[in-house]
């Protein structure tokens, strides 16, 4: 009896022991299998994140949110001018030399356009002076200068922070010579539909070609509008 | 009467230990009193020069200088405003990450800052509260100053207060105090910071402008610092619109053309080691 009752707890043991290391190895299948999983997540993740072709790594401009008015005194942030191709430059009305000069770039640059067949394009000019360049000038000067303001925008800025922000954000360097003059450099951005920048000039001694071969490269690989 | 006095010293130590809470932010503006200065100040070199050339027309320019000697010496006003005795700390800039988390790197855009920006706030480098705070954008910096009511100074307001030495307003004569500023700006670099308040305070009672890290201004890109140029004049008639410079003297003090050729070489985006800012406010 007694003899039976050892094996009995013999059996037992070993079937304990067993149990335990069915257990074991229970566990680390499991452990297994969740790490699989966790190699598996990098290709789903990835999967989400890269379908839209026009997220470039880039930051759009767009992103600044300072609030300007248009030659037509409308209030405005530069995002109202999403789904266009625009072209962003800085002048002051006053300005004898260089900002005439800017206005019959833009305008070359409007002509090879025009021969490329693009439509969807904007120019955008924001003035330099927070005291002379209010909207209703800068109507006047639109209109003496005979731009379309379907596609030229004047904008203005009663605040000297908002216009240095702007000097900032597209690398033009001025300087307020306090006589109504400003020293500037001639800088031209090219922003693509969704504010990133895809092409930019820092002097006019340049083939202003350019602007349009960078439309028509951007447009082939997104599905944007011409 | 006890209650009322008590009332009263309490609500004045209030006062200060709110502002100090605000990491002295706020309290304690210097005043800067108004002056002229020369136009040189915030325009060091004629955009036609470089400096080999304007070695090898040195006497042609002593001529013309000396015919016209009122006319190429211009001056500007500097109207009185105030400015902060010492740079922004790390703590304060801390305390202003804290309130404001847009500003933290992990939800900065790339638009307003660079991958440097806020590089030595980093648990590793262990640096001290009370250093300056550095590596901070443009844009940041702005912020911070707007979150108190401040902005930070124009170019022409901090060379004004950093011309003073200890003893006298406009030191830029002063070759002892020019040869100081050299010497620490050709120091290597550490990135144990000393505190602020520490290397000198001028005659308005402002630390450390030279010695600890160089300062944003407001217009950073106000200054036109052309690099090797030979074909000068259509480089630049097609580069600036100069409709007149603002130039001419001091072309001595080759520690105001180090800051700005500094300056000139930044983006608003710049997050730099030893590059901080304090704030300044109009009066």
């Amino acid at each position: 009896m007694v003899k039976n009752q050892n094996n009995d707890n013999e059996n037992k043991g070993e079937h304990m022991k067993m149990k335990v290391e069915i257990h074991k190895i229970q566990r680390i299948q499991y452990i297994l299998t969740i790490l699989c999983c966790f190699l598996l997540v990098p290709f789903y993740v990835k999967a989400n994140v890269s379908v839209n072709v026009n997220v470039k790594n880039s930051v759009s401009l767009y992103e600044n949110k300072s609030e300007w008015q248009t030659q037509e005194s409308d209030i405005l942030k530069l995002e109202k001018f999403k789904g266009s191709y625009v072209v962003i430059g800085m002048i002051y009305t006053n300005c004898a030399y260089a900002c005439p000069l800017t206005i019959s770039k833009l305008q070359e640059i409007e002509k090879n356009f025009k021969i490329e067949k693009i439509q969807n394009y904007k120019f955008l000019l924001a003035t330099f002076d927070t005291k002379k360049d209010k909207p209703e000038h800068l109507k006047k000067y639109l209109i003496e200068k005979g731009l379309d303001s379907k596609i030229w925008t004047f904008l203005y800025s009663a605040k000297e922070s908002v216009v240095r922000e702007l000097s900032v954000l597209l690398g033009i360097s001025y300087q307020d010579l306090g006589d109504g003059d400003f020293n500037h450099s001639n800088v031209l951005t090219l922003l693509d539909p969704f504010g990133h920048v895809i092409y930019r000039i820092d002097n006019y001694n340049t083939d202003l070609k350019q602007f349009a071969e960078m439309i028509k490269k951007d447009l082939s690989v997104s599905g944007n509008k011409k | 009467m006890k209650l009322s006095i008590s009332l009263i010293l309490f609500l004045i130590f209030s006062k200060n230990i709110f502002s100090f809470s605000q990491a002295n932010s706020q309290g304690n503006l210097i005043v800067i009193p108004s002056g002229e200065v020369l136009a040189s100040w915030i325009s060091p070199l004629n955009p036609k020069f470089t400096l080999q050339q304007v070695s090898s027309q040195k006497s042609k320019k002593d001529k013309r200088e000396n015919k016209n000697k009122n006319e190429s010496i211009k001056k500007v006003k500097v109207k009185s405003f105030r400015i902060m005795p010492k740079a922004v700390t790390i703590k304060e800039f801390k305390y202003f990450l804290e309130k404001n988390p847009q500003w933290k790197k992990e939800n900065i855009s790339k638009l307003y800052a660079d991958e440097s920006y806020l590089e030595l706030l980093s648990d590793e480098l262990k640096i001290k509260e009370e250093a300056p705070m550095t590596a901070v954008s443009w844009y940041a910096a702005r912020a911070y100053c707007e979150n108190f009511g401040m902005r930070l100074p124009t170019t022409l307001e901090w060379e004004y207060v950093g011309a003073a030495s200890e003893k006298i307003a406009d030191a830029n004569k002063d070759e002892t105090f020019l040869k100081r500023i050299l010497e620490w700006y050709g120091e290597p670099r550490t990135n144990n910071f000393k505190p602020v308040g520490s290397i000198y305070k001028n005659l308005y009672g402002v630390w450390d402008m030279h010695g600890l890290v160089w300062e944003w201004v407001e217009d950073f890109n106000s200054t036109f610092v052309t690099g090797e140029s030979r074909e000068d004049s259509s480089l630049n008639k097609n580069m600036f619109c100069g409709a007149s410079a603002l130039s001419g003297a001091d072309k001595e003090n080759y520690a105001s053309f180090m800051r700005f050729a500094f300056r000139s070489a930044l983006k608003g985006t710049s997050s730099v080691w030893n590059l901080g800012f304090r704030c300044a406010k109009d009066l």
